[in-house]
């Protein structure tokens, strides 16, 4: 079953996370934040990220986004936000400025976020 | 060294000359604004043409003759007062009358001159009028900050309370979805940790509001003798069944009683926030030490912990509102970020102040400086 890594500061996010997939069969490590989540990329080698936009610095999320592509790293990610209701910005998935794969407001709902898992997963072949 | 643009309007081509002589070298300190200021000196003929020139780019200092050919200097003054402009305007006056002045006054002029002055005239009145100027300017670029200042709190408070409703909302869709299975026992931790989001939500709200009662001199306060003493055992005795799991030791803080005139509320506000904080960001199995002395007409508390400290820039942050230092170590600690910023407000009550020793690993010591004597009323407003 496919591997996930969940990276945020807010330890109920990722617990609730974690709880659900790992319900639904999937094996899933969590990161609280941009540091821990690149080392355990390197090490734990995940099929897909699900990424907080906002960690220590406002960007985090984002920031974590673009290395990964820029190391070439291409596996999907799905942003979690809740950036833009706060700060008034609005991203696209489709900006080259956030380098990712879907994008969820939060509160996250299980059901709408294990679909786009599955879809991006398949599209994959993992 | 300020420089401002003074525009000169007088249709007399000698009359121009001789301001823009009289300017020319004029280097002048304000002691009001702490700062030299020299003058740049541009000139217009007529209204008409110093109108087209304000309206291209407006001048710091607009010095304006009254009686010129075509539109005269009070129609300028009208059109000028229309444009909104932070330009102080120095009107010139053909003669000392009373009449033009108040109507000049009341039309915009900030400063009037009569015709004839002298160079040492001129200047002063340019001086007086560069000192409005730079400390209204100053004025307008405090009260953007503090705009600034404040936007970004209620942006943070936003996402502050924005955070904790998603936590529980992301529950609350797994317990609907029956996520976990048809067991309600199965739901027995999400559960929990809903209550414990809705509960530091709810600190939250009331720290917020203490803080904002406390600046804005608007909290009741009944002062009376308290022993501080007493206070600091209170707040142990609170933060025993946190500690205690946790093997974390909270040494007694023994001693005489120390009496200050204070309102309890405010110093157990203190000492459970610092109590609380050395027990929240300990390790297990470490140790928290408060001691409270005497120092002259002053009383120190300090509380130490043997927890997991922090590094010198986040030190130098933690009495900030809603700086939370995050990291491995301190993602499941749950906290408003309000509390220090809490402390700090109340110990300025007292005349008092707080400071902060740490070190990332080995604990940190937070220190309380109360002024024993009668503390001050509430200063209002203080930000």
């Amino acid at each position: 079953m496919a591997k996930i890594l969940v990276v945020d500061d807010d330890p109920d996010i990722t617990f609730a996370v974690s709880l659900y997939l790992r319900k639904e069969g999937y094996e899933v490590q969590s990161s609280a934040s941009r540091a821990e989540g690149m080392k355990a990329i390197a090490s734990y080698k995940p099929d897909l990220l699900i990424l907080d936009v906002m960690m220590e610095q406002p960007d985090d999320g984002i920031a974590m986004a673009q290395e990964l592509r820029r190391t070439g790293q291409q596996l999907p990610i799905v942003m979690l936000t809740s950036v833009g209701k706060v700060t008034g910005m609005h991203f696209d998935k489709d900006s080259d400025l956030v380098p990712v794969d879907a994008f969820f407001e939060k509160p996250v709902r299980p059901e709408e976020l294990l679909r786009k898992l599955q879809e991006l997963l398949q599209k994959r072949g993992a | 060294m300020e420089t401002l643009r003074v525009l000169v309007t007088d249709d007399e081509l000698g009359m121009r000359l001789s301001m823009a002589r009289a300017l020319r070298d004029y280097v002048v300190f304000l002691p009001d604004v702490n700062d030299d200021v020299r003058f740049t000196v541009e000139q217009a003929e007529t209204g008409e043409e110093a109108l087209e020139f304000i309206r291209r780019q407006p001048p710091d200092i607009l010095l304006l003759d009254h009686k010129m050919p075509g539109i005269s200097g009070l129609e300028v003054l009208d059109h000028v007062a229309d444009m909104n402009l932070h330009m102080l305007t120095i009107m010139i006056t053909a003669y000392a009358s009373i009449e033009t002045a108040v109507l000049a006054t009341r039309r915009g002029a900030d400063e009037f001159l009569p015709k004839p002055f002298t160079p040492g005239e001129l200047r002063n009145a340019l001086q007086r009028t560069a000192a409005r100027l730079l400390l209204a300017r100053r004025a307008r670029l405090l009260a953007e900050e503090k705009r600034q200042v404040r936007f970004e709190f209620i942006r943070v408070l936003g996402h502050e309370l924005k955070a904790p409703l998603s936590a529980v909302t992301g529950y609350f869709d797994l317990i609907r979805e029956r996520r976990l299975g048809e067991d309600l026992p199965a739901y027995d931790e999400v559960l929990a940790r809903c209550a414990i989001r809705v509960d530091g939500m709810r600190k939250l709200i009331h720290d917020l509001l203490d803080l904002t009662r406390i600046e804005s001199g608007l909290k009741h306060r009944e002062l009376a003798p308290v022993d501080m003493r007493e206070v600091v055992r209170s707040a142990i005795d609170a933060v025993l069944p946190l500690a205690e799991p946790r093997g974390i030791t909270v040494e007694p803080c023994e001693g005489e009683p120390l009496i200050l005139p204070a309102d309890v509320g405010e110093l157990e506000m203190i000492c459970n926030n610092l109590l609380s904080n050395a027990v929240k960001y300990n390790r297990d199995g470490g140790g928290v030490r408060a001691t409270l002395e005497r120092d002259e007409g002053r009383i120190v508390l300090t509380v130490s912990d043997t927890g997991i400290g922090m590094e010198p820039e986040s030190l130098a942050r933690i009495f900030d509102e809603f700086v939370r230092i995050k990291n491995s170590d301190t993602a499941h600690v749950d906290g408003t970020g309000l509390g220090l910023p809490i402390v700090r407000k109340l110990a300025q009550l007292y005349g008092g102040r707080v400071g902060a020793e740490s070190e990332p690993g080995r604990g940190t010591t937070i220190t309380v400086v109360l002024d024993a004597q009668a503390p001050a009323e509430v200063p209002a407003g203080t930000p």
